[in-house]
């Protein structure tokens, strides 16, 4: 690998957001929409029932990290779908450039962008909803990683998809984590599932971590094994969308698709 | 002795039920200026693409500057570069910040000195700030040719690089390859459908029809073979033998 190229992929994502007011609006608009959205339905419970409090603080807690775990995933792909839309898919192959370094740069400049929608996220919970994220304690840095890596392979899977049926894979970007959203136990224990729904909840990062933060906020219990379970989910996760990466790339080269990107 | 440029041997290229590229086999030493010509479908850009790895091999075998393309793509393409008319470059970024990126993914060294060499080659100097997207075609094209000569390649392919130019671009485009290609004995290997480009600047000329290369020599051994005035008529009697 080499970091010049992997920079080359940082800046050619840094620059094109740059010059484009919408991409620069992304980073913060619709994370802004959902916590002051979850945000005012958080008030409204709790002057329901106030008893409720730490039950519904982990509503907030749970939109900023499943934000969290979605922008990953759509910066991955966004990217990639830019450089189609652009055509410069085919300049970009034809350069020495690697799959790994072209991937591992779209994931260094998500990181990024990620951090500082995440960081205004957790600054206006706080101001504006008297929601402390940092209350999570020793479950906030896993989850964090365990949402990201997970956004991760998400996206490298739908980059992978993206690549192979061009314009007809697009929906996916945005669609896909949403698919996975109501088995994740984002906003409910995996227990109010029915049981075969259950079982498929705990083949998913997301909702170990979910279950794990509600633990954290209603007992204080690290409940450090569903973590170290999500870790190890991500990585398989990562693997296998790894591979199905590489082995679309060598497909488009076969069928020549990588010359025409986007058909 | 160095390797050659290109070394093709066998190439078949098959997409499902239609062969592109039906066994041609050839080799361009270093520093010749050779033409891929053909008909539309002949297999010229087929054939640009296997070299650049962009498209695997049906079968058969195809190297640049001595690796192999199948395994060792990056490695093999680091000393080359590409353009062509059907491809763009970000729409939003302008001329100086393609080729910073461009610098970075093909590791050029002193990368400001090279930007500052092409921006004065192709004249780009009031165009270098402003978005590609509000260049004209002809002006893109040369933003394309400076991303191609940024790394001061070995190898370059281009594949129909004056098809937007007007015949005075076309003009000054060739004179700069021409005195870039003797003054650092860099390949070129080039496709178009003008036969002025190819008349002007190709040492050779592979024929190409229908994925099969039928006539290789120098475009004056092509045109006494088919006792023709001209590559247009050249080209005009390879079509027609190749449609019947």
């Amino acid at each position: 690998m080499s970091w010049r190229r992997i920079r080359g992929v940082i800046l050619q994502n840094f620059l094109v957001m740059r010059h484009s007011p919408i991409r620069i609006m992304e980073v913060l608009y619709w994370p802004l929409l959902e916590v002051v959205l979850w945000g005012f339905i958080t008030r409204y419970l709790l002057s329901i029932d106030a008893s409720i409090k730490g039950g519904v603080a982990v509503l907030l807690g749970a939109v900023v990290l499943w934000d969290l775990m979605f922008r990953s995933q759509q910066e991955l792909s966004v990217t990639y779908l830019i450089d189609m839309w652009d055509r410069n898919v085919i300049n970009l192959h034809a350069s020495p450039l690697r799959q790994s370094e072209y991937v591992a740069g779209g994931m260094i400049f998500s990181l990024g962008r990620v951090l500082v929608g995440t960081t205004v996220l957790v600054v206006v919970a706080l101001l504006a909803f008297d929601f402390n994220l940092f209350n999570a304690g020793a479950v906030l840095l896993p989850s964090l990683l365990i949402l990201m890596v997970m956004g991760w392979a998400l996206g490298l899977f739908i980059r992978a998809m993206v690549m192979r049926f061009g314009s007809n894979a697009e929906v996916l970007v945005w669609s896909l984590a949403f698919g996975l959203q109501p088995v994740s136990a984002v906003f409910y224990p995996v227990a109010s599932l029915p049981s075969p729904l259950q079982a498929v909840a705990h083949g998913i990062p997301a909702a170990h971590v979910f279950e794990a933060l509600r633990a954290f906020f209603s007992s204080g219990e690290v409940l450090g094994s569903r973590l170290w379970l999500a870790a190890g989910l991500d990585v398989l996760y990562l693997g296998v969308a790894a591979l199905v990466a590489a082995k679309m790339y060598n497909n488009v080269r076969r069928l020549g698709i990588l010359a025409r990107p986007g058909y | 002795m160095p390797n050659p440029a290109i070394q093709v041997e066998n190439l078949v290229k098959d997409f499902k039920d239609v062969r592109a590229v039906d066994g041609i086999s050839f080799t361009v030493p270093r520093g010749e200026i050779c033409a891929l010509l053909g008909p539309n479908g002949a297999g010229k850009t087929t054939t640009i693409h296997v070299l650049l790895g962009l498209s695997l091999p049906t079968s058969g075998r195809v190297s640049i500057l001595g690796h192999d393309v199948s395994r060792h793509r990056s490695e093999a393409v680091r000393n080359t570069n590409f353009t062509a008319s059907y491809v763009a470059l970000p729409y939003r970024l302008n001329a100086i910040e393609i080729l910073r990126i461009y610098a970075d993914l093909y590791e050029v060294s002193k990368p400001a000195a090279a930007i500052q060499e092409v921006i004065e080659l192709f004249e780009l100097g009031e165009l270098a700030n402003r978005p590609f997207s509000r260049l004209s075609s002809g002006q893109q094209t040369m933003v394309g040719m400076a991303k191609a000569l940024l790394n001061r390649p070995e190898l370059i392919f281009l594949d129909e690089p004056t098809a937007s130019l007007d015949p005075e671009h076309a003009f000054h485009l060739r004179q700069i390859l021409l005195r870039i290609a003797a003054a650092r004995g860099m390949t070129i290997l080039i496709t178009s459908h003008n036969m002025t480009d190819i008349d002007k600047m190709a040492q050779r000329i592979l024929f190409l029809s229908a994925g099969r290369l039928i006539a290789d020599g120098s475009p004056e051994q092509l045109r006494n073979r088919f006792q023709a005035s001209d590559l247009e008529e050249v080209f005009l009697q390879v079509a027609q033998q190749s449609r019947t």
